[in-house]
């Protein structure tokens, strides 16, 4: 029997850090390139395309997290997804120097409009000819909500609701043009066809629009919808909308529970095939010629994890403040607007192993936003990876680097040959879209 | 006395028309260059750097008028600036080919938190090492207000009133980090100093913001500032932050005035008024002949379709044309805007118009005048409107694409360099130094 393939997808943030705290000290990173500037994220983008990634993903945060002591000078100081600049405006950047690699870019429901962002996610998919994802996100800290003018974040169940009629307008733009709208005949002076264009007059509890976008219809119609929510609220709204799903799990028990679950909830709530909805898994990979040295590597990265940083950032994502805690007792189970999912599997509830301690969870975390590592020689890790694929039931891995560009030329020259001659990851891509290639198998 | 030097910025939409309706059939506009790619704004940014022009400038508008006969049709139709793309996204794609020219682009603040448009363009200014140039409006017409939720607009002082506290709240964010915050020292493990970036705890009237900003400061602290005011209120604004006003003035005499009353008004703000360039529309129809020039013109302008025209005035008077009559001389109507729009039109055709004449002339160039003749024709109308009004340049439109851009950077820039009246190279790398550029 053929093995089933694994889509990649890179994972970065438009910052100094992706997901592991002074991974920017490391002494391999971006020598030689300022990350503010384009050509280390178009190297990066080559890199991947060169490795047939499906796509890179590039998540967002809007202010600098500032839970940990009600102060944000741990963001500042190590860098924590801190600065973070605009990731919609950077895709055009890597897109010039690719053909196929697919984008897909977080942006928040909570703080945006859906005219504007239904015009700019067509647009780009316009000017890359398909190969556009939205992320759909409703945010996470009170302080990015302070810097939209609220006192504090709206609650999850509002974040929710908004998220919900935000997409549903959103689908509404996109369709309000038949795809066979634009006519261009320059004889009979018909740019476009009126009767295929429609407004949207829509009217809801959160917005009004009258439509219809101003953008001609783009070649995937709509950007590939992604989502990342683990809770209640989140997985229904991923099971019914999203073509691909990213899931954060601390271990592959987890990843077959999170797995089963959305697809469950894909087929029996919302009539959608399981297959129509992929299931990408975070991890970290390191890699080295030899066990010794990929553990070495390892090593030198958890060194480089400040404690405080790493206590900072797990308070911000949590959105709680955890500095007055015993680092040293079980995990409490706090109610948080923050990624729910997270703490949920740090307390085990997910997977069923016993709850992390504070210490254990927070350099977890400032490790690699606790994502699994998978770490060893290629074949080691494809072996894990073929492993973790089997058991928790997921179509492939979202792979944050822990040094840029290196880490991701690494993956590429030592890892993915190996899964291609495993038969694990395409040889050559087959379509020319995002969605082609999530669909491709 | 040594002559003033003109400045250049390129006038362009991201749509299959700009201010010519007949752009998109123009037999002269590339097939192979469609308006939907981003290969023909990478052309069109290669060419005006080729050029030394400041910047390439884009207009925009999200929304699909339906003014004339309460429909889309017309619009839709005749593709009167509908559709009409982002024109955000193709800064990053422009910048990614070229070093130097100036990238602009519109973006309204109707809809908008400060937060928002502080951080995409400091995005922007960072990607292309300080070339970012932002055109501000606040949005006019009952089309776009309805794509975003608002039943009517702001009235019209209390939108500037809120302007200005938006750009109060964006200079701000733009200056949260300091010059030296960054250390990005991997020994120490300290990237920026904490003490040197800044929450603003901005409580207004019309914002609260906490900031810090999450995008460090950007090569030029913010992008350039372009705004295009007419009104009193208007041209305060301008006269406050603008770097570079775009101004539309059919009549050389008109832009002196509009010229005279912003420079003055920078001076009474304590502003140099050297420090915002004014430069007014053109729409330049260049050939080897006059007479092949004027045969460029006629089958331009005849392309423009009257129902293009009409749906595009209605829209500009934000008023349904179709309510009066069409083919009748113009009589005295009770729409000022409409009224001055006819006269200048009739002045320029040397007879009085009907108000389907008008509106076709209205499609042809949006009021912008048209420049016709040879290179050194167009250069002297040029140097004669440049030299009426007191400086300081133009923005340029094109009758096709992108054939009317090479043709003006081909044949009427060397033109001017040879006179004196342009550069022939970049002074400086960063969009403000070339509007700073003498």
């Amino acid at each position: 029997m053929a093995k089933k393939k694994m889509h990649l997808v890179g994972f970065m943030i438009n910052s100094p850090m992706c997901h592991s705290i002074s991974s920017w000290t490391h002494p391999r990173d971006r020598v030689g390139y300022k990350w503010t500037e384009p050509e280390v994220w178009q190297e990066v983008a080559r890199t991947l395309e060169r490795g047939k990634f499906d796509a890179l993903f590039l998540a967002d945060v809007m202010a600098p997290f500032g839970k940990y002591k009600n102060r944000m000078d741990e963001a500042l100081r190590y860098a924590l997804q801190f600065p973070t600049h605009d990731p919609l405006v950077l895709i055009p950047t890597m897109s010039v120097v690719t053909e196929h690699l697919g984008f897909a870019a977080t942006a928040s429901t909570t703080y945006n409009d859906p005219y504007t962002l239904a015009r700019r996610f067509s647009t780009l998919d316009h000017l890359t000819k398909g190969r556009i994802g939205w992320n759909i996100v409703t945010s996470i800290q009170t302080n990015e909500a302070r810097n939209f003018g609220q006192q504090e974040m709206p609650s999850h169940d509002v974040r929710y609701a908004r998220a919900r009629e935000f997409l549903e307008v959103c689908n509404k733009l996109w369709s309000s043009w038949e795809p066979d709208a634009v006519v261009m005949d320059k004889e009979n002076q018909i740019f476009t066809d009126p009767t295929k264009v429609k407004a949207i007059n829509h009217k809801g509890i959160f917005f009004d629009v009258a439509g219809p976008l101003c953008c001609a219809p783009s070649p995937q119609g709509r950007p590939v919808i992604i989502q990342a929510g683990a809770s209640e609220q989140g997985r229904d709204y991923a099971a019914q909308h999203a073509e691909y799903v990213f899931g954060l799990q601390l271990n592959t028990a987890g990843m077959r529970a999170f797995s089963d679950d959305i697809r469950k909830r894909a087929v029996k709530k919302f009539g959608r095939k399981p297959e129509e909805v992929k299931i990408m898994y975070g991890i970290q990979v390191i890699l080295g010629h030899t066990e010794a040295e990929a553990r070495a590597k390892q090593k030198m990265m958890a060194d480089l994890v400040p404690f405080e940083g790493a206590m900072a950032i797990l308070s911000g994502h949590l959105n709680f403040d955890w500095s007055e805690y015993d680092l040293d007792a079980p995990l409490e189970n706090i109610k948080t607007e923050g990624v729910q999912g997270i703490l949920d599997a740090m307390i085990g509830m997910i997977g069923g192993e016993k709850a992390l301690t504070l210490r254990e969870a927070a350099l977890m975390h400032g490790r690699s936003v606790s994502m699994p590592q998978v770490m060893g020689t290629a074949e080691q890790v494809a072996d894990q990876m073929e492993t973790m694929m089997d058991e928790g039931g997921g179509n492939g891995f979202q792979i944050t680097p822990t040094y840029i560009p290196g880490s991701f030329q690494e993956l590429v020259d030592g890892l993915v040959p190996v899964l291609q001659k495993r038969g694990l990851h395409r040889e050559e891509y087959t379509g020319k879209t995002l969605r082609d290639h999530l669909r491709e198998y | 006395m040594k002559k003033k030097k003109m400045h250049f910025a390129q006038f362009v939409m991201h749509g299959p028309t700009y201010h010519s309706l007949a752009m998109w059939r123009h037999p002269e506009t590339r097939r192979d260059l469609p308006w939907d790619r981003p290969e023909l704004y990478q052309h069109i940014a290669k060419v005006c750097e080729r050029g030394k022009l400041d910047m390439v400038f884009f207009a925009d508008l999200s929304f699909i008028s339906d003014a004339f006969q309460k429909s889309l049709a017309p619009a839709l139709r005749c593709a009167t600036q509908a559709p009409m793309h982002d024109p955000m996204p193709l800064l990053s794609w422009m910048g990614a080919v070229t070093d130097t020219i100036g990238l602009a682009a519109t973006f309204s603040i109707s809809h908008h938190h400060p937060f928002y448009a502080a951080r995409v363009w400091a995005s922007i200014d960072h990607l292309t090492r300080g070339r970012a140039a932002w055109n501000i409006v606040t949005s006019v017409n009952h089309n776009e207000s309805n794509n975003y939720g608002e039943d009517a607009l702001l009235e019209h002082d209390l939108r500037y009133d809120r302007a200005e506290e938006f750009m109060e709240v964006c200079k701000k964010l733009w200056n949260s980090w300091d010059e030296d915050a960054v250390r990005a020292d991997r020994e120490a493990g300290i990237f920026a100093d904490p003490e040197k970036v800044h929450r603003l705890d901005h409580e207004g009237r019309f914002f609260r913001c906490r900031g810090p900003l999450t995008v460090t400061r950007s090569p030029q602290v913010g992008p350039a500032l372009i705004q295009a005011g007419a009104s009193p209120k208007g041209r305060a604004f301008a006269a406050r932050h603008a770097e570079a006003i775009f101004a539309i003035n059919h009549f050389a005499e008109g832009a002196a005035d509009y010229y005279a009353d912003i420079k003055n008004r920078m001076e009474n703000e304590g502003r140099n008024p050297d420090h915002c360039k004014i430069l007014f529309g053109v729409q330049p129809i260049i050939a080897k002949t006059e007479t092949e020039a004027r045969d460029k013109q006629a089958l331009h302008n005849e392309l423009v379709p009257d129902e293009g025209g009409l749906a595009i005035l209605s829209s500009h008077m934000d008023y349904d044309l179709s309510k009066l009559e069409l083919d009748d001389v113009m009589q005295p109507i009770a729409l000022p805007g409409l009224q001055s729009m006819a006269e200048m039109y009739s002045r320029t055709a040397g007879k009085k118009l009907t108000l389907r004449e008008v509106a076709k002339m209205h499609g042809e160039s949006v009021s912008l005048p048209q420049f016709v003749g040879t290179s050194e024709q167009v250069a002297d109308q040029l140097e004669a409107y440049f030299d009426t009004v007191g400086g300081d340049g133009f923005m340029l439109s094109a009758t096709h694409s992108p054939g009317a851009i090479e043709e003006f950077v081909d044949l009427v820039i060397p033109e001017l360099q040879k006179r004196g009246r342009f550069r022939t190279e970049y002074a400086g790398k960063t969009q403000r130094e070339h509007l700073l550029q003498e």
